[in-house]
């Protein structure tokens, strides 16, 4: 059952494009983006050592239920919240990027709310869905868009028009220290383990993680193509001029044959699909997490039947995440979107090495009672 | 004789066994069989009336008689019941009896899912006929047929048949559940009970397979499904199927091996092709004629110059004259059938393409839409499919291309939200075992 670990990885990894990561990473490209890039896989690495490792001494529990072993009800509630609202933010950002795409890639002529209100329908009624379900949904997008997305790096690489010069040019501006930024936008594309805190509840009891070592490893090689790809193409000093690199690096490239000449078409395609995924899991995390909130809550990771609560609840973030694209711009996006890489790096590190102290403490309680 | 048989076989409702007690002398008969397996005529000719009437001392038959068979090794009971023996006791002895029917003959061909190498027949509408075929499909002790009346008024004949070994208990109590649970003054075919047994009411996609033949019957039973088999219908019920099993023909295990994988990437293209193609056309041509190349797009928008309203008029007329083409061809009386699909099919189409109400290629995407619907191999899945396209066509309407993308999303939700009696309808299997784990496995299913 590793494969679904991993594709909850490689969601977060692929959703860096949406989150404005290229962008914040090639605007810093002489000043420290590359040593983030090469430090992050380290770090990264070691916090999902960290947290897998945390988790599987809780078999089949999500992280409202571990927290609430240990402390009491108030302070899980205010944790619960803050992770909420903070995953709630990221697939804010997400939806109104993609919706931005839509309306200036595909549809300039349609009303962007109207598409935005029926995408976000759509992932709501994903979003509800039970979390069995939302993990068949994942693996099946997945499988379906990772050769495209191959099919579209190899595209980018074979370019002839890139130019390799360039790319060597940023890499060896690799002594620069990172700010605090750059290295949370590096840090999110190897964060995805954090979406166990909810789907560790399905895995099976006797589940052990392997190929641990993979996940990081693979991440750094997309995060390598997501950065170096869009300079090697505009070049050093174009490529500050896209708030949407890819879309604009998609749009660069050409196909010989077939009935579809731009490669951008297949690029909005993945995107679409890749980001209604990442908002259904993302709003699904969401959901579980204030649905802990409430007292005696069942938790049941196969419902028939979503409870009346889950449409309740849904229906406030439907309502919060439209408000909040009412209220900002393209410009705060940007701007919204660096705060939360750097508040969901601070988060990140924090409840991993919680996680990794709660469950020391367990195989020691453990170990006292069987002393004992 | 018969006690000993209740512990070896499993449970059934065919499973025939009679004590017998001759009234005037107080000889005592034990006999059994299983009732579908047997020609009923043969055990009365043979057995029961000779007993009875007694003229000649039975023993004497048992051991003259060159149909009766002395049987001494308990082991092969099972064995002779399920390859149409009659079991007899007399006098502590114990007698098999040849009295097997294969009711091949009885059989008429089947309609729906044709093939070329599997058998050629369908059930019957007889379910003894039917048991008849699926015992001698499926030769288990371990195949267990349960008999249940559905229907308030018609009080059908429902079995129900599984291997008791293989069968998942909780698919079982769920089945079991919900046909205690149907009300219903009358159930006259399997279709019927298939929409009363579908889950919810509005389920966009056939959770229960129905099928007429018996090879697709016998190899679900070996993979611990359950079959229902109505009295008075030619199809059975095949429960719970996941999405995939609907893309499998039979056919599949009986030909080539890689052109048989080719075909089966060919359904799942012909499936894309059915469900989006005409709101693909619509948002191609109306909102994003820039997605094909230019030369493509020309000859696209010059073969829709001459009509005068918006695209998706034309598709809406053109899916409507299609549907009422099959429709048709479904009532219509089988001799002059020809005639519909030649008036419809090739002059209507060439006439409304030369009138210009109709673009040229708008007639190919209809073709193919329609060709591609009828390479899915079950009959019921390719309805369901039929009917998934008119959401895309109005989510392509409002939204162009990224209606398109939302409508598949949409149903790939609704595909992976959908169980089948409590097992997951739309997943990639994978190496899923039972010693790694299943995911979900902590929950309740």
């Amino acid at each position: 059952m590793n494969r679904y670990v991993s594709y909850h990885y490689f969601i977060n990894t692929f959703s860096n494009i949406m989150l404005l990561v290229p962008y914040h990473l090639t605007v810093a490209r002489f000043d420290g983006a590359v040593l983030a890039i090469l430090l992050s896989p380290v770090i990264g690495g070691i916090l999902l050592y960290m947290f897998t490792s945390g988790m599987q001494v809780f078999p089949g529990k999500g992280l409202p239920e571990i927290f609430s072993l240990f402390y009491p009800k108030w302070l899980v509630r205010i944790l619960m919240t803050f992770k909420a609202v903070l995953i709630g933010t990221s697939t804010a950002i997400v939806v109104t990027s993609y919706s931005v795409i839509i309306t200036r890639f595909l549809n300039p002529e349609g009303n962007q709310y109207a598409i935005m209100a029926v995408l976000m329908l759509v992932c709501a009624f994903g979003a509800t869905r039970s979390t069995v379900t939302v993990n068949f949904i994942l693996e099946i997008i997945l499988i379906l868009n990772i050769p495209l997305i191959g099919f579209i790096i190899y595209k980018s690489i074979h370019n002839p028009l890139m130019s390799w010069d360039a790319i060597i040019i940023v890499a060896k501006h690799f002594y620069q220290l990172p700010s605090l930024l750059v290295f949370a936008s590096t840090m999110f594309v190897f964060t995805g383990f954090m979406n166990l805190a909810i789907f560790n509840r399905v895995l099976p009891p006797n589940f052990r993680f392997k190929h641990r070592w993979a996940f990081p490893f693979v991440a750094f090689l997309v995060l390598v193509v997501t950065f170096f790809v869009p300079i090697g193409i505009h070049g050093t000093e174009a490529v500050v001029h896209y708030v949407f690199l890819w879309s604009a690096t998609a749009d660069s490239l050409k196909m010989m044959y077939g009935f579809i000449e731009r490669v951008l078409l297949i690029f909005l395609l993945v995107i679409i699909n890749l980001s209604l995924t990442y908002t259904v899991v993302g709003w699904h995390i969401v959901l579980e997490f204030f649905k802990s909130l409430f007292p005696n809550n069942k938790v049941d990771s196969d419902e028939a039947k979503p409870p009346l609560k889950t449409y309740i609840i849904m229906a406030g973030i439907l309502v919060s995440t439209f408000l909040l694209m009412f209220s900002i711009n393209e410009l705060t996006v940007v701007f919204l979107g660096a705060v939360f890489l750097i508040i969901r790096m601070c988060s990140d590190v924090i409840f991993t090495i919680w996680m990794y102290v709660l469950s020391k403490k367990k195989v020691r309680r453990y170990e006292k009672k069987a002393n004992a | 004789m018969l006690d000993r048989l209740k512990i070896i076989l499993s449970p059934a409702e065919d499973l025939i066994q009679n004590e017998i007690q001759h009234p005037i002398t107080g000889q005592k008969l034990e006999l059994a069989y299983y009732l579908p397996l047997i020609d009923e005529q043969k055990i009365h000719a043979f057995i029961t009336v000779p007993f009875s009437k007694n003229q000649y001392p039975f023993m004497n038959l048992l051991n003259s008689n060159p149909n009766f068979t002395k049987v001494t090794d308990p082991a092969t009971w099972s064995d002779l019941l399920l390859r149409g023996q009659a079991l007899i006791e007399f006098q502590d002895q114990i007698f098999s009896f040849d009295a097997m029917k294969f009711s091949y003959t009885d059989l008429s061909e089947a309609k729906l899912e044709t093939s070329i190498l599997g058998p050629q027949n369908s059930l019957s509408e007889d379910p003894i006929i039917s048991l008849n075929i699926i015992r001698n499909a499926y030769v288990s002790p371990e195949l267990v047929i349960d008999k249940m009346n559905v229907g308030n008024l018609s009080r059908t004949g429902l079995y129900i048949i599984y291997d008791q070994r293989k069968v998942n208990k909780h698919t079982l109590d769920l089945v079991m559940n919900k046909l205690a649970s149907v009300h219903l003054d009358l159930i006259q075919s399997t279709g019927q009970l298939e929409r009363l047994l579908n889950g919810k009411k509005y389920q966009l996609f056939p959770t229960l397979l129905i099928t007429e033949r018996i090879d697709r019957i016998g190899r679900a039973l070996s993979f611990g499904k359950v079959v229902l088999v109505l009295k008075g219908s030619q199809y059975a019920i095949i429960l719970p199927v996941t999405f995939f099993d609907f893309m499998h023909a039979v056919e599949d295990h009986y030909e080539s091996i890689w052109m048989t994988k080719l075909l089966i990437f060919l359904r799942y293209v012909a499936l894309f092709i059915t469900t989006t193609l005409p709101g693909l056309y619509i948002a191609i041509l109306s909102y994003n004629p820039e997605v094909f190349r230019l030369q493509l797009t020309f000859s696209l928008v010059a073969s829709r110059s001459i009509v005068p309203y918006p695209s998706f008029i034309e598709v809406i007329i053109m899916l409507l004259m299609i549907e009422m083409l099959l429709e048709s061809s479904i009532r219509i009386p089988k001799l002059i059938g020809s005639t519909s699909t030649t008036v419809g099919g090739l002059i209507l189409g060439s006439a409304i393409q030369q009138a210009g109400l109709v673009s040229s290629i708008m007639i190919i995407v209809t073709s193919l839409v329609a060709i591609s619907n009828f390479v899915l191999p079950i009959h019921t899945m390719s309805l369901a499919i039929r009917f998934l396209k008119y959401p895309i066509i109005v989510f392509a309407i409002f939204f162009g291309l990224a209606g398109v993308v939302l409508g598949l999303f949409l149903y790939i939700i609704s595909l992976c939200s959908t169980r089948s009696f409590g097992e997951y309808y739309f997943r990639y299997r994978g190496d899923v075992s039972t010693k790694k784990g299943d995911i979900g496995g902590t929950g309740t299913a």
